[in-house]
Parts: structure tokens; C-alpha cells; sequence
């Protein structure tokens, strides 16, 4: 691909320009247009960040020194499992989603998303789920506290708020199906004339590879916690010993969906930043098709790796040889994706606009946290850090400067689309070091009380551990402040204010969503554009 | 979208649907036969 062009040019005469929308509250609650439900779909994950946020500080605040100063553990373990399910279900999954359902009928040159009913259904179910999880720290026992794998048998022996939890996964897991589904049905039955699989933008290309993914292991991950809640209701026995069960048999079913989830939150920010740095390369993505094989291969990869979640649980040296060299294989289409990138900018004529700013920090910090996979793949060293802060250093170098700094590169680069109007790049700017510096001082520290034994998941920890922990919380204070900065920036942008957006604000971008005007218009592509 | 479109979306759609059900009672299946 990657620059297409379209013999479709909107005018203030033409097709496009009808923008009649409807009014009040009707428009959210009913909604049905793509634009209007990605938006409502960013701003949920936008709360639910913050929600999530307000527990990893409350983590942090408690585990600035040593000893039980604000929570007890119970309280604390219901804050990490919280936190992790919450930023997983709640910000991470549907900020994606939100980003598809603004971008992908606009990049393809659809009307819609192929089951705009449905889409709205996806969406409404999203704030059930939040509040069950919300809810259930109030409900008696509080909330679920086995951590966000929902292990058995701890998870058998919870109180309510574990059933809270099953019905909470249960719901955003049917509204990730839906989301699926329409997603690839938009992109396989939907293209505008022209729009071929292999002249896709990236992103289209990413989102239509994890909404397979989704389609796969969702329904694995209902099966699971429906297991559980039978297990603890129906008197059934898949993962309780006691019963003659296996709780090692919950993990493989639970790491099955586990490990694809992971490339489910990451590989749509691949496609952001295979969008992003072409454009301020003013190049041509490197490699394209090879970058589309790199995302299937490290899809399939990704069914095939699970257990190396599990080495500490003990298995044959035969089974951790293959999952420990299987697990390095994801290194090598992931390493070729690297590589295209930096390609790409390869003597490009490259500007640092914020949306740049985030993509290169993706591709730096991220690729920090593909090592210490790498790392964490080698079985013997597995089982040394295992559920120690080693391996909550490397999530957060995946989920955090992975999916959340990818997330922001798109979010700058689409949002003169979506509001019309340009952020003030000096804030972005500012925004993205002040994000960049404390996310590093935040989580590089935990590499070192990782190595140096500091188990994960406690409210206490020896005294030794102390100057890394402190600062660590500080970090994490100033990360949290940081993010305030976009959501100021957003809000402006939302409200009309700043600066007007032309059609097309950036030199090098090209694609179909950068020939509607901005903001893009109620009804785009009414009439199919033909791509050339 | 024309009905056609709406066919063929509905069939892509259905087809998807059964994908989705048969994984899940894979997954059961496998848990009833590993575990109980």
C-alpha cells in the first residue's frame, strides 16, 4: 500500500455534506453511527484509565515504605486484582475498539460498521460490566482479591465479589465478541471499490487480525469462568481439588486466552504506529506486506506459547523446552515490525510532532519490554523472577509504553479528525516527556527489586527494598499527574477551542480518512469512494 | 447498504457465530475431560 488516493473528494456540494444528526441524549443512548459510538467507547476507557489509575496509586501510596500503613492486605490484594482487571476490561480493550470504530469505516471508505445496532449494544454493555466490577468492593468480603488470573483454588474460596467479577468478564467478554464480528465483517464485506486487503491501511490490517484473535480465545476465557462458577455454585468439579479436580487444568484454560490477549492489547497499536511514523517519516511504510505477515505470524504464534506462564507450576523438561523456544520465536515477526519502523524513518524527512513523539517512544520503550520477554521466555530465569516485580516491570513496559503510548499516538494524530480542531502542540510535547521520564522512573526501579527477590502482590516487602519503592511511588504520582495534561488537551479539543483543523493537517499522512473535512462529517462515504 | 449487503453480512456474520460457539464448548469439552 500504503498511499492511496481516491477519486472521491467531498465537497460542501456534495454527498458528504448532509451531517443530520439527531439531538439530546437520544443520540448516546441510541446511537448508531460509528463516530458516535467510537467516541463513547473512548471516553468509557478514558474514565475507566482513570479509575484503574486511582488504584495503581493507592498501590503505589501503600507500598512507599515498608510495613502496613494505609491497607490492610486483604484491601491490597483487591486493589492489584481491581487494577489489572479493570485497566485490562475496562481502558485497554475498549480504547481499541473506540480507535476501530472511529477509523475503520473512514480508512476503508465504509458508510458504517456493518451492524451499527449491534455496535451500539457492544458499547452499553461496557458500563454493566464497570460497575459490577466498582461494585463489587462493597458487596460482603469485598472484592475479588485473587489477582486478575482469577487462579483456582483461591478463586473457589472468594465471596461474592468473585461472583461479581465472572459476571463482569462474562458481559465485556460478549461485548468484545460483538465488537469482533462487526469489526471483521466491516472490513471483509465493506471496503470501498478498489480498497483490496493488501492497499488496507496497517490499522485496518491489525484490527481485522485481532478480531480473529478475539473471536478465538474470548469464548475460552467465558468457558473458564463459567467452569469456576460452577465450581463454586453447582457443586461441579473441573478445577476443585478436593473434587477430584485440577487447578492446574484452570491455568492452561485461563493462559490459553491469556497469552493471545496480550497481542490483543498490543497489535492494534502496531497498526497506530505503522499509521503515524510514515506520516512524519514522509515515506512510505517499509515493508508493508511483511509487516501483514508479521501480524498473522505473531497471532498464530501467540495460541501456541501459553505454558510459559506457567513454568513454576512444574511440567516436563520437554514441555519447557518447546514453550521456552517457541516463546522466542514471537521475537522474530515482532523484530521484523521493529525493523520496518525504524526502516521507514530510515532518512525520511522526520518531524517530532507529538503524535511522532509517542510513536518513537512506543517503539523504544516497548521494545524494552520485548527483552525482558525474552528474558522471562528462558525458563530457569522464569522460575528464579516468577511473580516478582521483574515480571511487573516487563507487563507495564508492554501494556503501558506499549499499548497506552500507542494509544496516545493515535489519539494526537486522528484527533483533528475527530474534533476538529489542533491540540496545542506544545502541551503534547510537554504531555509526552513528562509521560516518557515517569513512566521509566516508575517501573525501571522494579527490574531491580524484581532481580533482587521482591515478591508481587504484597502490601509489606523488607526493608531493603525501600529507596526503589519510594521511588518508584513518586514516579508513579507524577506519571498519574502527567496524564492530566491530555485530558485537558481532549476536553479543549472536544469543545471547539484551538486552532482549526484543515482536512489534511499533517504533510505526510495519506489515506481516505484524511479526504473528508474535519471534522469528519455525521455520514461519510455515503457513496462509496473508488480507491485507485 | 443494499439487501444484498445485508445477506451477505448476515451470512459472514453467522458464520462467525458458529466459530465463537464451537470454541467455547471446545473449551468445555476439554475442561470436563482433563479435569472432572
Amino acid at each position: 500500500m500504503s498511499s492511496v488516493t481516491a477519486d472521491h473528494v467531498p465537497t460542501s456540494h456534495g454527498h458528504d455534506d448532509h451531517d443530520h444528526k439527531p439531538h439530546g441524549w437520544r443520540r448516546w443512548l441510541f446511537a448508531t453511527n460509528h463516530k458516535d459510538i467510537g467516541t463513547m467507547y473512548l471516553i468509557f476507557s478514558f474514565c475507566m484509565l482513570l479509575e484503574g489509575g486511582v488504584l495503581a496509586l493507592l498501590l503505589r501510596t501503600e507500598l512507599f515504605s515498608p510495613g502496613l500503613q494505609f491497607f490492610q492486605p486483604e484491601l491490597f490484594n483487591q486493589f492489584t486484582t481491581m487494577h489489572g482487571l479493570i485497566m485490562i476490561f475496562g481502558a485497554i480493550m475498549p480504547a481499541f475498539v473506540g480507535f476501530a470504530n472511529w477509523m475503520i469505516p473512514l480508512q476503508i471508505g465504509a458508510s458504517d460498521m456493518a451492524f451499527a445496532r449491534m455496535n451500539n449494544f457492544s458499547f452499553w454493555l461496557l458500563p454493566i460490566g464497570a460497575i459490577l466490577f466498582t461494585v463489587s468492593f462493597f458487596v460482603p468480603g469485598g472484592a475479588n482479591a485473587a489477582g486478575w488470573t482469577m487462579y483456582a483454588p483461591l478463586s473457589l474460596q472468594m465471596g461474592p465479589g468473585m461472583d461479581f467479577n465472572i459476571f463482569a468478564v462474562h458481559i465485556l467478554g460478549a461485548s468484545s465478541i460483538m465488537g469482533a464480528i462487526n469489526i471483521i465483517v466491516t472490513v471483509l464485506n465493506m471496503r470501498a471499490p478498489g480498497m483490496t486487503l493488501m492497499k488496507m491501511p496497517l490499522f485496518c490490517w491489525t484490527w481485522l487480525i485481532t478480531a480473529y484473535l478475539l473471536l478465538a480465545i474470548m469464548p475460552v476465557l467465558a468457558a473458564a469462568v463459567t467452569m469456576l462458577l460452577t465450581d463454586r455454585h453447582f457443586g461441579t468439579a473441573f478445577f476443585n481439588a478436593a473434587a477430584g479436580g485440577d487447578p492446574v487444568l484452570y491455568q492452561h484454560v485461563f493462559w490459553f486466552f491469556g497469552h493471545p490477549e496480550v497481542y490483543v492489547m498490543i497489535l492494534p497499536a502496531f497498526g497506530i504506529v505503522s499509521a503515524v511514523v510514515p506520516a512524519f517519516s514522509r515515506k512510505p511504510l517499509f515493508g508493508y506486506a511483511s509487516m501483514v505477515y508479521a501480524t498473522a505470524a505473531i497471532a498464530i504464534l501467540s495460541f501456541l506459547v501459553w505454558a510459559h506462564h506457567m513454568f513454576a507450576t512444574g511440567m516436563p523438561v520437554t514441555g519447557q523446552l518447546y514453550f521456552m523456544y517457541a516463546t522466542m520465536l514471537i521475537s522474530i515477526p515482532t523484530g521484523v515490525k521493529v525493523f520496518n519502523w525504524v526502516a521507514t524513518m530510515w532518512r525520511g524527512s522526520l518531524t517530532f510532532e507529538t503524535p511522532m513523539l509517542f510513536a518513537i517512544g512506543f517503539i523504544f520503550v516497548f521494545t524494552i519490554g520485548g527483552f525482558t520477554g525474552l528474558i522471562l521466555a528462558v525458563a530457569p530465569i522464569d522460575i528464579a523472577v516468577h511473580d516478582t516485580y521483574y515480571v511487573i516491570a516487563h507487563f507495564h513496559y508492554v501494556m503501558v509504553a506499549g499499548s497506552l503510548f500507542g494509544m496516545y499516538a493515535g489519539a494526537y494524530y486522528w484527533l483533528p479528525k475527530w474534533t476538529g480542531r489542533m491540540y496545542d502542540e506544545k502541551l503534547g510535547k510537554w504531555h509526552f516527556w513528562s509521560s516518557m521520564i515517569s513512566f521509566n522512573i516508575t517501573f525501571f526501579p522494579m527490574h531491580f527489586l524484581g532481580l533482587a527477590g521482591m515478591p508481587r502482590r504484597y502490601a509489606d516487602y523488607a526493608a531493603q527494598f525501600t529507596d526503589f519503592n519510594e521511588i518508584a511511588t513518586i514516579g508513579a504520582f507524577w506519571f498519574g499527574l502527567s496524564q492530566l495534561i491530555f485530558l485537558y488537551l481532549a476536553i479543549k479539543a472536544w469543545n471547539g477551542r484551538g486552532e482549526p483543523a484543515p482536512a489534511n493537517p499533517w504533510e505526510g499522512a495519506t489515506g481516505l480518512e484524511w479526504s473528508v473535512p474535519s471534522p469528519a462529517p455525521f455520514h461519510t462515504f455515503v457513496t462509496p469512494p473508488v480507491v485507485k | 447498504m443494499t439487501p444484498e449487503q445485508r445477506r451477505k453480512n448476515r451470512n459472514t456474520a453467522s458464520a462467525l457465530v458458529i466459530l465463537v460457539i464451537a470454541v467455547m464448548v471446545w473449551a468445555f469439552w476439554r475442561g470436563g475431560s482433563l479435569g472432572g
